[in-house]
């Protein structure tokens, strides 16, 4: 059996495809259905005689909603999968036994990266198909082409967000300790992302693409991030074997 | 010819050392035990030699003819979401020497593992992991096998196996044995080494080590009573000390070995003694064992006041 199909083997066998699938599946189904009846279910919990009136419904807030969550909700998930594959040294006899088979760490390390990137970016397609249906049928049309360049972008997120996590699973041995400087760098530069002429330039803005695109901003306007994102990712994997490489058992 | 030498190796932890300049030398096709106390360096000095940790000085040297440096840890650990025939598969697999179906089975049988079938290791004893950690050491085909603490987690009948299996491996593989069993390492072990707070304090093949502790003792049995015999013992000049051990039985404590053999014979008919048996009293390893360590130790402390 060979590196390829042990990883492939793992998101299955360890239900972590499942977590992933769960939560897009969840969140693509759930936002546009809790856009649509927003005003609703304001309108049925007002009382005394108080009106709220909640925006009406477009298919861009339903997929701006649905963002938000893969933001939020699907970054977490991610994280915490990517830790629990990518934290190597985090039972120092399974890395021994890995450790002594392999003829460089990168040919552990890419292999767990790049499945853990293509399955949650298969899930995320699955959420974005349910996303896009619910909204069709309950709210209004959505572009695909739209949806298309957006998880694109949001594709982007979860390369950064990942390689990220692999960093930090190089300088740390807990798994739990690598989920927690994950969240906290990926915090950090969300706050960045709210500073007005650092706003464009945070891989953050990244995470919640797609209900930007949806609601018509321009694809070159993620350009900059984007290019900025793609060397980032690759540099921090590169960074995370060095140190792996570098580090004892 | 040494398959593993290592020269002045050493290891370092901020200000404790592990190792302190060791100098081994392991012959191609031994079975080598590495003895020593807890925290005498052991597991350290394998796992520099497996390439797991770095050492703070010296070299090692793995004059291996292309193949592979096995290393199998005290306590093994294994994906809990694979079953014992893919921990093999990925064992072999990993090196780029994927095994057939009966070869995989043919060692699970070999490590008493056939009857786990699909079971996942998840739910694997100790004891079942150290027979898989083995396993999966041994589906790759090693030139030279790194084992820490190898029988700890098994029962006596399961250590018996695993030693009968390294033994059987021949002088093809050449086996690194750290371990507490001093009983299994004298009868299974050609050479050993002993640490002692990251020192080596002996090295060379154990029937040179035994022989170097050896005591100038005999036990004398004979049929009781053995008082005539133990009053002409005393007298001669040979035997330092004589003393009766047991119903029957005489330990002698000779300072000439050669008038000893010449003049035993005499006393012993001149007692009118009827002789049972003659037998060298032999040190154990664990007795030689913990002779040097605690010499070692009281060396240690002795040059530390």
């Amino acid at each position: 059996m060979g590196i390829w199909h042990l990883e492939i083997l793992r998101i299955w066998r360890t239900r972590r495809i499942i977590a992933l699938t769960a939560v897009f599946l969840i969140v693509g189904i759930g936002d546009p259905l809790l856009v649509h009846f927003l005003a609703k279910l304001i309108a049925n919990s007002s009382k005394n005689g108080v009106t709220v009136i909640a925006p009406t419904p477009t298919p861009a807030s339903s997929i701006a909603a649905f963002g938000g969550s893969v933001a939020q909700l699907g970054t977490l998930v991610t994280v915490v999968v990517g830790a629990a594959t990518l934290t190597i040294d985090s039972r120092p006899a399974l890395a021994a036994f890995y450790r002594t088979r392999i003829q460089h760490p990168r040919d552990l390390i890419l292999p767990r990266f790049l499945v853990v990137v293509v399955f949650t970016c298969l899930t995320l397609v699955i959420g974005i198909i349910a996303a896009w249906y619910e909204t069709s049928i309950l709210i209004g049309p959505v572009r695909a082409a739209d949806l298309a360049v957006g998880f694109g972008f949001e594709a982007l997120w979860v390369l950064f967000s990942l390689a990220l996590v692999a960093a930090w699973s190089s300088v740390l041995r807990s798994v739990l300790a690598v989920v927690a400087w994950s969240i906290a760098t990926l915090l950090f530069l969300s706050l960045i992302g709210t500073i007005h002429v650092l706003s464009a330039w945070s891989p953050s803005v990244l995470s919640s693409s797609i209900g930007s695109i949806v609601a018509g901003r321009s694809p070159n306007s993620f350009t900059g991030v984007s290019i900025l994102s793609t060397i980032g990712a690759i540099v921090l994997l590169g960074f995370s074997v060095v140190r792996i490489s570098r580090r004892e058992q | 010819m040494n398959a593993i030498s290592t020269t002045n190796l050493g290891k370092r932890y901020k200000s404790q050392f592990a190792l302190k300049g060791i100098d081994l030398e392991i012959p191609r096709g031994s079975i080598y035990g590495l003895l020593g106390p807890n925290g005498a360096g052991k597991t350290t000095a394998l796992e520099i030699i497996a390439g797991l940790r770095h050492p703070s000085f010296g070299e090692v040297r793995i004059q291996d003819q292309g193949g592979y440096t096995a290393y199998c840890p005290d306590i093994a650990e294994f994906e809990p979401w694979l079953s014992p025939a893919e921990v093999l598969e990925v064992s072999a697999g990993l090196l780029g020497r994927p095994k057939p179906v009966n070869k995989i089975n043919d060692m699970l049988a070999m490590i008493g593992l056939k009857d786990t079938g699909a079971r996942r290791v998840g739910g694997f004893s100790r004891g079942m992991l150290a027979r898989l950690g083995l396993g999966a050491a041994l589906i790759c085909d090693p030139e030279i096998l790194l084992l820490d603490e190898p029988v700890a987690a098994l029962d006596p009948l399961g250590q018996h196996e695993i030693m009968d299996l390294l033994t059987n491996l021949g002088s093809s593989v050449t086996i690194v044995i750290s371990s507490h069993d001093l009983t299994e390492i004298e009868q299974r072990c050609d050479t050993v080494g002993v640490l002692n707070a990251g020192e080596l304090i002996h090295q060379g093949p154990l029937s040179d080590l035994l022989a170097s502790h050896a005591q100038h003792n005999w036990h004398l049995e004979v049929r009781p009573p053995v008082t005539e015999l133990v009053a002409r013992l005393l007298a001669v000049p040979w035997a330092s000390a004589v003393s009766e051990v047991s119903p029957g039985v005489v330990e002698i404590n000779y300072l000439d070995l050669e008038k000893a053999e010449r003049e035993l014979p005499v006393v012993l008919a001149s007692s009118g003694s009827r002789l049972v048996s003659l037998v060298q009293v032999k040190p154990t390893l664990e007795e030689v064992f913990l002779s040097i360590t605690k010499n070692g130790i009281l060396q240690a402390e002795l040059g530390e006041a």
